[in-house]
């Protein structure tokens, strides 16, 4: 162990919400990544990644940018389909099932993955038509009474409902930063998703707004399976139940985050979290 | 600097203003002669060349001299109006086409040709209009259309010789669709990605998100580029002179009637005028430039405030 490491000074437990206890080992496992390869054409950006996410979760994803996590996080909702030349090898399994399996639905999937962005990007709509837009898509609570309710659920969920409910039909972009990410997460919210996905979801914001991020992280916890890509080790620290360090492309280390973080078994992941290079 | 940007803005005001002005002052005698009869009568005559010109309202005129210029409006109008319903749906399918469905690479050469369209001087449109599309149109297109159409209110009836309303407004539709089809591209492929992958994350599928999200954020391109493609329409000349018939005095009864612009009509009508002792038909003809002046404005108007009019809708997408 280094000496005058910053992290290790630090408590580890969340501050608010009791310390999450490290996960049931028993519980179930829902994403289940296999030897995964991903290409850009013939640029290759991950390597073999093998992991798997728990339900009810937080599994951070670590390491230097450019090292492949949030194209690890993309294609677990597929968003990388966009990209063109985009191609992954291996086996990446949902619930057991293969969601790259030739014929597998994209839009499904995607019903069941929900994902927050690291910029928030609300529609240009009102906040009640953010929240019920997977609603239309999806078509799902069709009657206006059930989208009432759904939004106002979804609202409460991501702890935007007393600032909220007064300026539902108000543009959603009349709302601060912090407020418009968690709108963000009460829209992926809206669809009930198993498992959401964030990336850097609090990169953008001040520390006021990224307290209230992490609170909501883990209050989701009882609720959905988390996925966080993160560059700010403290709050992998402080929100994690797990935690994956990816280094150019491969990960290097998987383990309960507070293993990781005081007695990593790789030197990488030491170097890297005690800030020797990253 | 400010105060050369600012000097030569108020310069391209103050040019603009005296072009109207120059207008209004040349057209003054005939405006005074022809009152509102200038746009509710179509007739335009500009009397007896070799008469003796006669003193009416204290102005000087040829004998017989009439000007009504009904037909031009609704020529102008009519024609302006084909080719931007044609035009605009056309051009941002071809605009989404090229922004969505091809790869990067090949968007730019597409996008090239499609430019080098707007690029193509419009007396080439009306020649190519003249020699090759008014003799299919004539001879293969409007029998049929008439015949399986008919049915439809102007669709019917005589077709003509090829030269009119519908030839005139298919050409300025191909002329006027680059421009619709580079501004749209342009706004889709600079919309930023967060809203559409917001819209795919939450299971949009890519059609939705084009509808719900993506289209309405280029509304004002939209409208925008409309807006360009009606001014340039309503005020083209050569093409249309070259393939829409010169109807004099003749409003059209159905879609292949020929028909006349203002723009067109200047052009074909300032020789003669220039023949008239009195000056009086170059003052209408000024008249005429004078309405073709006011009646952009006034679409530019109604198009702004129809963009301000969808800035306040703020969704799409119906419950």
């Amino acid at each position: 162990m280094t000496p005058g490491n910053t992290i290790l000074n630090r408590p580890l437990a969340a501050p608010k919400p009791a310390a999450a206890p490290a996960p049931a080992p028993a519980t179930r496992v829902v994403i289940e990544a296999r030897n995964v390869d991903f290409f850009y054409h013939a640029h290759q950006v991950l390597f073999g990644v093998s992991l798997e996410v728990r339900q009810n979760e937080i599994l951070a994803l670590i390491g230097p940018s450019g090292c492949g996590k949030s194209t690890f996080l993309r294609s677990l909702n597929r968003m990388n389909d966009l990209i063109a030349g985009a191609r992954l090898r291996g086996s990446l399994r949902i619930d057991g099932e293969d969601i790259y399996a030739p014929g597998s639905d994209v839009i499904a999937l995607r019903r069941r993955v929900g994902m927050v962005f690291q910029r928030s990007n609300p529609f240009p709509f009102s906040i009640e038509e953010n929240v019920t837009f997977g609603l239309r898509a999806n078509r799902l609570a069709r009657r206006p009474g059930e989208r009432v309710a759904v939004v106002e659920r979804s609202l409460r969920a991501a702890g935007l409902w007393e600032e909220g409910k007064d300026r539902l039909k108000k543009p959603a972009l009349a709302l601060s930063g912090g407020q418009q990410q968690r709108l963000c997460i009460a829209r992926a919210l809206a669809i009930e998703p198993e498992i959401l996905l964030m990336d850097e979801p609090a990169s953008a914001l001040d520390p006021i707004a990224t307290a209230r991020i992490e609170e909501l992280a883990l209050e989701l916890k009882q609720r959905y399976t988390l996925v966080i890509v993160t560059h700010n080790l403290q709050q992998a620290a402080r929100i994690s139940d797990r935690t994956s360090f990816f280094l150019m492309g491969r990960v290097i280390e998987t383990a309960p985050t507070q293993q990781m973080f005081t007695h990593p078994a790789v030197q990488e992941t030491e170097d890297y979290i005690t800030g020797r290079f990253g | 600097m400010r105060r050369v940007y600012a000097a030569l803005a108020a310069l391209v005001a103050a040019i603009l203003v005296a072009i109207v002005a120059f207008f209004a002052v040349e057209a003054w005698p005939a405006i005074g002669l022809n009152g509102w009869h200038f746009l509710t009568h179509d007739v335009w005559d500009v009397g007896r060349q070799y008469g003796n010109p006669i003193l009416r309202d204290g102005r000087l005129v040829l004998p017989g001299a009439h000007y009504g210029i009904l037909f031009l409006i609704v020529g102008t109008l009519l024609s302006t109006a084909i080719a931007v319903v044609l035009a605009v749906p056309i051009g941002v399918l071809a605009a989404i086409f090229l922004a969505e469905c091809i790869p990067a690479a090949l968007r730019t050469w597409v996008s090239f040709f499609v430019e080098m369209l707007a690029a193509i001087p419009s007396v080439v449109f009306g020649l190519w209009g003249y020699i090759f599309l008014i003799p299919f149109l004539a001879r293969h297109v409007f029998p049929w259309m008439a015949a399986h159409l008919g049915f439809l209110p102007y669709f019917g009836g005589a077709t003509g010789s090829g030269y009119g309303l519908l030839t005139s407004g298919l050409v300025l539709a191909l002329m006027i669709v680059p421009l619709v089809t580079s501004t749209v591209r342009d706004a889709l492929v600079a919309q930023p990605h967060g809203l559409r992958d917001a819209a795919l994350a939450l299971g949009a599928t890519r059609f939705e998100t084009l509808r719900t999200v993506q289209l309405p954020g280029t509304r004002r391109a939209m409208t925008g580029s409309a807006i360009l493609a009606t001014g340039r329409a309503l005020g083209e000349t050569m093409a249309v002179l070259m393939i829409s018939g010169n109807a004099l005095n003749y409003l059209p009864t159905n879609i292949y009637s020929p028909i006349s612009t203002m723009a067109s009509f200047i052009v074909s009508q300032l020789d003669g005028a220039l023949q008239d002792p009195t000056g009086m038909a170059v003052r209408a003809l000024a008249e005429v430039a004078l309405v073709l002046c006011l009646i952009s404005v006034v679409v530019n108007s109604l198009a702004r405030g129809l963009l301000y009019w969808q800035d306040r809708i703020s969704s799409a997408w119906p419950a």
